[in-house]
């Protein structure tokens, strides 16, 4: 187990470099100059790219981030005079708030798609259900930010209940931090319908095909209460493929952030994202791809390494030396198996 | 393999598809673009009065280049003097909307005709033998969401009053659309000036045959030799004056390759409590220092910033959310007042000044400074081994040449050539891979001279009349040069002087001094307990919340709310429901905006 | 006995006739129309969806009316053309339907009192056309009156009707918002359409040679071409080409295939080992023949599914882009464009939002009904439930 995770690890690595040359190649590609702006003599021109070293043949330049990526220096804006580096100017600070935004838009929308899911798919055929599905569909079908706009003048135009905009804690100036948290619950509530949505639909699926199983059947008909057949067999089991597709849904959720940070001002990577690209920041733009593709690898290596517990098909190295977690993770993992029959 | 073939024989059809949308037919439109009449028709076929209308903001539909109560000699204004000069060219006036109190824009040249546009553009299609063809346009624009509306109004006036036209719009960002200028890929494009200095100069000066901003090939003899001698004051007086007149009409009237559109005004709403915040015609928009507060307990200014600060060195910056925060922790020689009132601008660090006539030709200012101290991000004096550090004389002469520093590419560097410094020409023409010594040379020979610690001497080719309201502008403010040495630089050779996020690096001797400066959350300056003028500074705290990409309502509301003591009306629909609101300000902007036609497509 | 016998009479051996196939056999496909035609809410949408789009390019093929010019309406009074400042901002007006108070072409807005007297906008606010709602001081002390005015009549051209109304640019919104269900409606089949295909070519190959190198070297590159985020893509994209309907069809392309791929794949996986495609290589056939005659018919009901799902977010995207401003250019309608510009006008013009939303959603909402059906239509595994 451990071989293999290290063999992912490695995989990852060498992802990562190629994720960071595509890029780099990628955006090299694009025409124009961030120098743009027309007060600048043409002399002036050559002197700020000479200064990056933007005239350089495109493999030194690619040698030259490669080598400033090992020491942990991933680029920053340059078309202003006041160099701007992206980890200390925007990651640093940002990177948290996004998290924190975006780890709980999609708690709770497991939580609550979860919940729903289920009694949709155990009141299936039923009015509950019905309205549910609807509920479900039309949280796909209403723009995001026709959402948040309608959010924004309920709860903070017409009723002040909640700020209109983000605003970090500063008692001095009399912004607590109440209100910065305050500041958070719209752009989550607006960021978790889609996770929520999507969620409660697949969950519903999963259940339903899982509810018309064998082992189901057989379980109910040793006497088991439907209840206990339900929590302690068939949603453990339907979750399983609903929490794997968790790892594109925090993906995609970068375009939710986009039209989130736009209206509640939050201060966020997409939009920079979107502006760096536009403004042909090429070394800031790279710096914030590899932090989105960082996230995304991490993902995929976590649900790899689930479905390596998980499936017996991928699980390599039986008999290697297995830590004391991962041992316990494998415990679980072959109890789970022979409960139920999972494999083929 | 077969398979690999066909994926990518697929991937071809698909990307195949997509190519064959972009590619234009012809050069027509280039050849077209290159008629002065066709050039006139589109010039007479757009009704501007219909834009301004709709937007609500007080802007002006504009017939004209050099803005209206921007430039005034010996009393007349620029447009008046031109409509008396030019009277059978400049008659037609735009009707401003409003019922019972009937006001008109200023006249100008080329007003909306739309029968003779017509006619223009049909002789112009037969002479070049466009038949039943189309000629598309390439328009190209930056993305502003108020926008919009313009362009698309623009699009349907050219397409509805011109048969077989069509408008190609390429809606990119600023900074791309200032890269495909450079290109040169584009008929028509939307541009905007706002002005450095008051003196139509600096309106005119971009269309000199060899200026860096000149990207449509623009090129006449007769119009660069007026504006030349009027810039160098070569001629002086009213046959300057004239020269300026007449450069204008050339450039609108007789080689139309600028059409205006509209002269834009601001319209904001401002907490009534808050006074003398007066909007500047040139340099920074506000200096904060005259503002006062009539608010019960608190003389904290909350503002609201749509974007971050991209650079607070003085002498590189360029922006104007820079310039707004560096006019009130630094000062120049003069600060400005209020535009409207006598005193365009008053003595900032300079105590007074005298002026001389030299007999080369030259004239020399002998600027008297004041003791002001330099103050940290701290609020605390500035000391050198326990020794106070004054704003002197030499702090000038440093910052100056640093601006002129080809090194340091500062896009203001033409500042030193407008206020006519000797030696700026010299400065002008060196290149960044020049020998040091060189470059050392030319800037030790500027004309600008620390006699004493407190005595500042700057020698001009010319004098001129907008000198003394140029010391205001943030690209003239003085560095101590000890403490710039002392921040160091970092790996790209750029100075630590100013480090974004990091008030630290950087020293104040203006009315406040900046406390804090955070990405996307607030910028907050202090009242600097140190400063001369202390008992005129009214404010404690000027607290700007910085919120990138916040939509026009919400800042509205921002300031309905009560969190912000001013909200700028960024877009129509706010307009139309605030603009005549008591507490709303029209800012008297003298930003002109308009067409550049590229005539000289390659 | 033989009165028992007489008593009891044998039961007709009716074993073969029970066991007779009564009713006609259905091919998979048939079943599946039969299924999706019973399922009453999937077969309207279908039919909703289909009218929807089929009018949107009748509609949009046969007017006259511009999408970038405004309206040329001759005034019957004075027999010249309207100019177009009393054109802009009407609200939505249908004959007959005046009664109703959305199509009555009346707009309810908040403005300041002083509007109502300042010389300079008093003349937007004749006698007689307009009636005060309510008054209230806001924050500031600045007294706010709602008002409900008779745009038509403020503008004195009661003859005319849009049902729609005209936007803040005095352009038809009628027009606009049928040009704008085309487009949205095209750009979703359309990514899906190459989706699928791009898709199911990539993820067949690589199922097919799975746990190979190949599949290895294709399924790596996927993922790390995954991780560039689509909207960099799609501005890389827009620079090269410009912006327009292909460019954002092809950027959408660009990443969407990715899912299918994978999902492909790993149904290609399930079916690789399975007998009838053991049976058939070992006959001879060829890995063409293997791929796309016997085992892609197996997952042609999933490729449905995928793509009815692919549609509606296609769409979503789109509108997405549309707001911060990537979608497709202002002078090409879009529901995005159109909704975005509501958002901006959402105060005074409320009808140029919640007209284009409504349709969208309406069209998000039957296309995602329509997929649910077909998955139950269609899925084995959800048949008959």
């Amino acid at each position: 187990m451990i071989k293999y995770i290290w063999h992912r690890i490695i995989l990852i690595i060498i992802s990562l470099i190629l994720i960071l040359s595509i890029n780099f190649f990628f955006l090299y590609l694009m025409p124009g100059s961030p120098f743009t702006n027309p007060k600048l003599t043409s002399d002036q021109r050559e002197r700020m790219e000479e200064r990056y070293g933007l005239n350089d043949p495109i493999l030194v330049q690619y040698g030259r981030y490669m080598y400033r990526v090992t020491k942990l220096d991933f680029g920053g804006t340059i078309a202003s005079n006041t160099y701007k580096d992206i980890y200390r100017d925007y990651i640093r600070e940002r990177v948290p708030l996004t998290a924190q935004i975006g780890l709980t838009a999609l708690t709770i929308g497991t939580v609550i798609g979860i919940t729903l899911g289920a009694i949709a798919a155990i009141k299936r055929n039923t009015a509950i259900d019905n309205i549910l599905t609807a509920v479900g569909v039309l949280g796909v079908s209403i723009p995001s930010f026709v959402f948040a706009a309608f959010l924004q003048q309920i709860f903070a135009i017409n009723n002040q209940i909640l700020p209109l905009t983000f605003t970090r804690a500063d008692p001095e100036l009399g912004y607590t931090l109440l209100d910065q948290y305050k500041g958070l619950i719209m752009p989550i509530i607006a960021l978790s319908v889609g996770p929520i949505a999507s969620i409660m639909r697949y969950m519903r699926t999963e259940l339903v095909e899982v509810l018309n199983t064998d082992y189901i059947l057989l379980a109910r008909s040793k006497g088991l209460s439907k209840t206990s057949v339900i929590i302690k067999h068939a949603l453990r089991n339907a979750l399983i493929p609903v929490i794997t597709i968790l790892g594109p849904m925090s993906i995609g959720l970068i375009t939710g952030t986009l039209v989130i940070e736009q209206f509640f001002s939050i201060p966020g990577l997409a939009m920079n994202l979107v502006n760096f690209t536009q403004s042909k920041e090429t070394y800031a733009t790279l710096g914030i791809n590899f932090f989105y593709s960082l996230m995304y690898v991490v993902v995929i290596l976590f649900v790899d390494i689930l479905y390596g517990i998980i499936d017996p098909r991928i699980r390599i190295a039986k008999n290697t030396k297995e830590g004391f977690i991962l041992k316990f993770f494998r415990k679980i993992a072959v109890k789970m198996k022979t409960k139920f029959n999972w494999g083929d | 393999m077969k398979k690999v073939l066909f994926l990518v024989f697929i991937l071809f059809i698909i990307f195949g598809a997509g190519c064959t949308k972009r590619t234009k037919d012809s050069g027509l439109n280039e050849v077209m673009i290159e008629d002065v009449n066709v050039r006139r028709a589109i010039s007479l076929a757009i009704n501007k009065g219909y834009y301004t209308t709709l937007l609500e903001n007080g802007s002006y539909p504009a017939d004209y280049y050099i803005p209206y109560d921007f430039y005034a000699y010996n009393g007349v204004d620029f447009r008046d003097a031109a409509t008396a000069k030019y009277p059978d060219l400049t008659s037609d006036k735009y009707q401003m909307p409003g019922g019972s109190e009937v006001t008109y824009a200023p006249g100008g040249y080329n007003h909306y005709d739309v029968k003779e546009a017509k006619r223009l553009w049909e002789e112009a299609k037969e002479k070049h033998g466009v038949g039943d063809r189309t000629v598309t346009f390439k328009f190209l624009v930056h993305s502003a969401e108020s926008w919009t509306p313009l362009y698309e109004h623009i699009k349907s006036e050219v397409e509805k009053n011109l048969p077989g036209t069509k408008i190609d719009l390429n809606v990119v960002t600023f900074g791309e659309k200032l890269s495909i200028q450079q290109q040169g890929d584009y008929d028509i494009i939307f541009s905007g000036w706002g002005p450095d200095y008051q003196d139509p100069i600096t309106f005119l000066d971009l269309y000199l045959t060899n200026s860096g901003l000149n990207n449509i090939g623009y090129s006449n003899t007769k119009y660069d030799q007026l504006v030349r001698d009027a810039k160098n004051a070569v001629i002086t007086g009213d046959a300057r004056f004239n020269a300026l007149l007449e450069a204008e009409k050339i450039l609108i009237n007789d080689d139309v390759v600028v059409m205006p559109i509209f002269q834009s005004q601001a319209v904001s709403l401002q907490n009534p409590e808050i006074e003398n915040l007066w909007g500047q015609k040139v340099g920074p928009d506000y200096f904060l220092k005259w503002v006062k507060s009539k608010k019960s307990g608190s003389k904290t200014l909350n503002l609201l910033e749509t974007s971050n600060i991209p650079d607070l060195k003085s002498w590189t910056s360029q922006d104007q959310v820079s310039f707004y925060v560096l006019g009130s922790i630094n000062e120049g020689l003069t600060i400005g007042h209020n535009p409207r009132g006598e005193t365009p601008y008053v003595p900032g660090v300079a105590k007074s000044w005298s002026k001389t006539e030299n007999e080369s030709g030259t004239t020399t200012y002998r600027f008297q400074l004041r003791q002001t101290p330099w103050i940290t991000s701290t609020g605390e004096v500035y000391k050198v081994d326990g020794v106070t550090q004054y704003v002197k004389a030499q702090d000038f002469a440093f910052a100056w040449k640093l601006l002129g520093d080809p090194r340091e590419a500062s896009p203001y560097q033409y500042m030193l050539e407008t206020i006519g410094l000797v030696g700026a020409s010299d400065v002008m023409a060196l290149r960044s891979d020049d020998s040091k010594e060189n470059i050392e040379t030319a800037l030790n020979n500027l004309g600008v001279e620390a006699v004493d610690d407190f005595t500042l001497d700057v020698t001009l080719e010319h004098d001129s009349t907008y000198f003394l309201g140029l010391m205001s502008f943030p690209s003239f403010y003085p560095i101590q040069e000890a403490f710039y040495k002392s921040v160091g630089t970092d790996k790209q050779g750029f100075t630590n002087y100013a480090s974004s996020q990091k008030p630290q690096t950087m020293l104040f001797n203006g009315p406040f001094y900046f406390s804090s400066w955070k990405n996307d959350d607030k910028h907050i300056l202090t009242k600097s307990p140190n400063y001369w003028d202390n008992e005129a500074v009214d404010l404690q705290q000027v607290v700007w919340l910085v919120k990138p990409n916040i939509t026009p309502a919400t800042e509205v509301e921002m300031y309905l709310q009560g969190q912000t003591d001013r909200a700028v009306l960024r877009d129509a629909a706010t307009q139309k429901e605030h603009s005549t609101d008591p507490n709303a300000r029209v800012s008297g902007s003298t930003t002109a905006w308009y067409l550049e036609f590229n005539v000289n497509n390659h | 006995m033989p009165e028992i016998v007489n008593k009891f009479n044998f039961v007709k051996n009716k074993a073969v006739e029970t066991e007779a196939i009564s009713g006609k056999s259905l091919g998979y496909w048939k079943d599946s129309f039969r299924r999706l035609l019973l399922n009453k809410v999937a077969f309207s949408c279908l039919a909703f969806l289909l009218l929807l789009y089929i009018f949107s390019w009748i509609i949009t093929l046969t007017s006259n009316t511009s999408t970038i010019i405004e309206p040329q309406i001759e005034n019957p009074n004075t027999g010249a053309y309207i100019e177009k400042q009393y054109l802009s901002g009407l609200p939505p007006r249908i004959k007959g339907l005046e009664w109703f108070s959305w199509f009555n072409g009346k707009s309810t807005f908040t403005i300041p009192k002083a509007s109502l007297t300042n010389p300079q906008t008093a003349y937007k606010y004749r006698e007689g056309t307009y009636e005060i709602n309510s008054c209230t001081v806001d924050a500031r002390g600045v007294e706010m009156c709602s008002i409900t005015q008779d745009m038509y009549a403020q503008n004195n051209i009661e003859f005319v009707y849009f049902p729609f109304g005209t936007d803040d640019g005095a352009r038809d919104q009628w027009i606009r918002t049928w040009f704008g269900v085309r487009n949205s409606i095209s750009i979703g089949i359309l990514v899906a359409i190459f989706d699928i295909v791009v898709g199911t070519i990539y993820g067949a190959i690589a199922g097919f040679y799975g746990g190979t190198k190949i599949d290895n070297v294709m399924m790596r590159f996927a993922e790390i071409y995954g991780s560039i985020p689509s909207i960099v893509l799609l501005i890389l994209l827009a620079s090269v080409l410009g912006r327009g309907f292909w460019t954002m069809v092809i950027a959408m392309v660009l990443t969407g295939w990715i899912n299918v791929a994978t999902m492909i794949r790993a149904q290609f996986l399930r079916y690789r080992d399975h007998d009838f495609v053991l049976a058939s290589k070992t006959v001879g056939a060829s890995s063409r023949r293997l791929i796309f005659k016997h085992i892609l018919p197996n997952v042609v009901s999933q490729l449905v599914i995928l793509a009815a799902f692919d549609v509606p977010s296609a769409i979503f995207y789109e509108a997405t882009l549309s707001f911060i401003g990537l979608g497709l250019p202002v002078d090409q309608p879009s529901l995005g464009n159109l909704i975005t510009r509501g958002i901006t006008n959402r105060v005074m013009l409320p009808y140029m939002l919640w007209i284009p939303t409504i349709i969208l959603s309406l069209i998000l909402l039957a296309i995602n009904l329509l997929a649910n059906g077909l998955r139950d239509a269609l899925d084995p595994r959800l048949r008959g439930r």
